[in-house]
């Protein structure tokens, strides 16, 4: 690689770094300041004092941070991903160089959000093996999140409805399938370890297919802003 | 010297044609106006030759370089596309004025900050505000500062003057003049009101029937444009052969404009009036409704 070739490939890591890595923070101080904030207001309704109250305060963090954590990438890619798309190309972003950027903005979230349910997750003292299985849950919905954006900006606000609707059955259906193929038992049995894998591997093929599917839409996208 | 070549780009949006093989070379240093009715495909050719919008067929290229997908050749331009904040998705009705001109710093390699600081004093904008509570005025101000501040070698303007109040507006056309004297950069300016911008525009750009009419020294084509009125047959007479345009006729007396070509010219008489016309009229004259 030249030196010329070097420059513009830092300046466009740069412009990426800048422009997503803002509205990476931006996700995650909305996830941030929600989970705290309703963690504050449940503890509110703690009358005892004292360890099992401060217990209670870390089990209420974690259930937030765990729940907001799932919905965050879903949300957060759709209206800061597929919003800053066409500012971004406005002034002069490549094509792959936004599809880096928007990547950039949901993994950049994503190790927040996991390292701050990491954090409940020791305020709690849960066992390390709980986080693994968050894992390729956070990434699910991460991968769910890219295909409702990409939805978005194909369709409307009909590909987000129909997406969505689209998640729904299928996290349902993974579930009964989940139950009936006899994930429960191995899960109530505490071999979780059995299914990180597969629940990994399913993770990481449905992100690789949103990646595929931002590349495709981000091919034809036309800048309206 | 740079050059940005449109080669044979011809546009669809569905079955609609709204660019057939368009050919188009714009030289560094010139201030070019981009003149067209609603409609016309302005802003898609614009989109096009700044790679914000895919051709359906045809290439641009800058120096000799394909500018789509190409970083070193889109550091070289920048297509300052009017602002609509209440359409749908397009994020920018989220944002403030200072996050915009932020974003649009971190893309353009030659941003002027200084600049950008001193158009925002000038219009008395609140960089504070939200977009979407901006007027159409404050919105062609917010276009505007990104054109100029972008030190973009090329740089497209989709209708900026749109809702500025006059003293604004010679304050931009003042302002895009020091810009062009200063820096040789290339400003294409697509606008309505064009008998006000007559004298910034070296060269004019037709837009009609999905291609261009015409590109011309500004100066040279008024100057070949006359309006000729008189007696219908002395009108005929002296017109036959030329080309044609905006013919009207009342009566027994007839006004035609007509575009002379090299060499042609219209021997005064008695019987005829013979007038110049400003841009506006020719611009009325070649691509007005056909009636």
């Amino acid at each position: 690689m030249d030196r010329k070739s070097q420059s513009l490939l830092k300046q466009s890591v740069m412009s990426n770094l800048k422009y997503w890595g803002k509205r990476a923070e931006r996700i995650f101080a909305i996830f941030a300041g929600a989970v705290i904030f309703y963690t504050f207001l449940m503890s509110l309704s703690y009358s005892s004092d004292g360890a099992d109250s401060a217990k209670e305060v870390a089990r209420q963090f974690k259930i937030y941070a765990v729940t907001l954590g799932i919905v965050l990438p879903l949300v957060g890619i759709n209206s800061f991903g597929v919003t800053g798309v066409g500012i971004a190309m406005s002034f002069g972003a490549r094509r792959s160089e936004t599809l880096w950027g928007i990547q950039l903005m949901v993994w950049l979230s994503a190790i927040q959000i996991f390292l701050f349910v990491a954090v409940g997750n020791y305020l709690t003292g849960d066992s390390f093996t709980w986080m693994k299985m968050y894992l390729p849950i956070l990434m699910m919905s991460v991968g769910a999140g890219e295909f409702v954006g990409c939805a978005n900006i194909r369709f409307g606000w009909k590909g987000v409805l129909g997406s969505v609707l689209f998640y729904c059955v299928v996290v349902v259906g993974g579930g009964i399938l989940f139950i009936c193929s006899g994930g429960l038992s191995i899960l109530l049995n505490g071999q979780t370890g059995k299914l990180f894998l597969p629940l990994l591997i399913a993770a990481v093929l449905l992100c690789i297919a949103g990646g595929w599917c931002w590349k495709k839409v981000l091919a034809s996208y036309e800048v309206k802003v | 010297m740079s050059t940005l070549v449109c080669s044979n780009i011809s546009k669809k949006y569905g079955d609609k044609e709204v660019l057939k093989n368009v050919d188009l070379t714009l030289e560094k240093g010139k201030i070019y106006g981009l003149i067209g009715r609603n409609g016309a495909g302005k802003t898609t050719l614009l989109s096009i030759m700044s790679a914000q919008n895919p051709a359906t067929s045809g290439e641009v290229t800058w120096d000799g370089e394909r500018v789509w997908e190409n970083r070193n050749a889109l550091n070289h331009i920048c297509f300052s596309r009017e602002l609509v904040p209440s359409a749908s998705n397009n994020g920018v009705g989220t944002m403030t004025v200072k996050e915009y001109l932020q974003a649009a710093s971190y893309y353009y390699p030659n941003w002027n900050r200084e600049l950008a600081g001193e158009l925002v004093e000038k219009f008395e904008l609140n960089v504070k505000q939200k977009i979407t509570k901006l007027s159409k005025g404050m919105l062609s101000m917010v276009t505007i500062i990104v054109a100029l501040a972008s030190k973009a070698d090329f740089t497209f303007l989709d209708e900026p003057v749109a809702g500025l109040d006059v003293v604004m507006r010679e304050y931009f056309y003042r302002k895009l003049l020091e810009e062009y004297m200063d820096t040789g950069r290339t400003f294409v300016v697509s606008t309505h009101i064009i008998e006000e911008a007559a004298n910034v525009f070296e060269e004019v750009i037709f837009v009609k029937n999905k291609g261009i009419l015409l590109k011309e020294n500004t100066e040279h084509l008024v100057e070949r444009c006359v309006k000729v009125s008189g007696l219908s047959e002395a009108v005929d007479e002296a017109t036959k052969g030329m080309e044609i345009h905006q013919v009207e006729v009342m009566g027994r007396s007839k006004g035609v404009t007509v575009l002379l070509k090299e060499g042609e010219q219209i021997a005064p008489n008695e019987k005829l009036q013979l007038q110049p016309v400003n841009l506006q009229n020719v611009f009325v004259a070649l691509c007005g409704l056909e009636e």
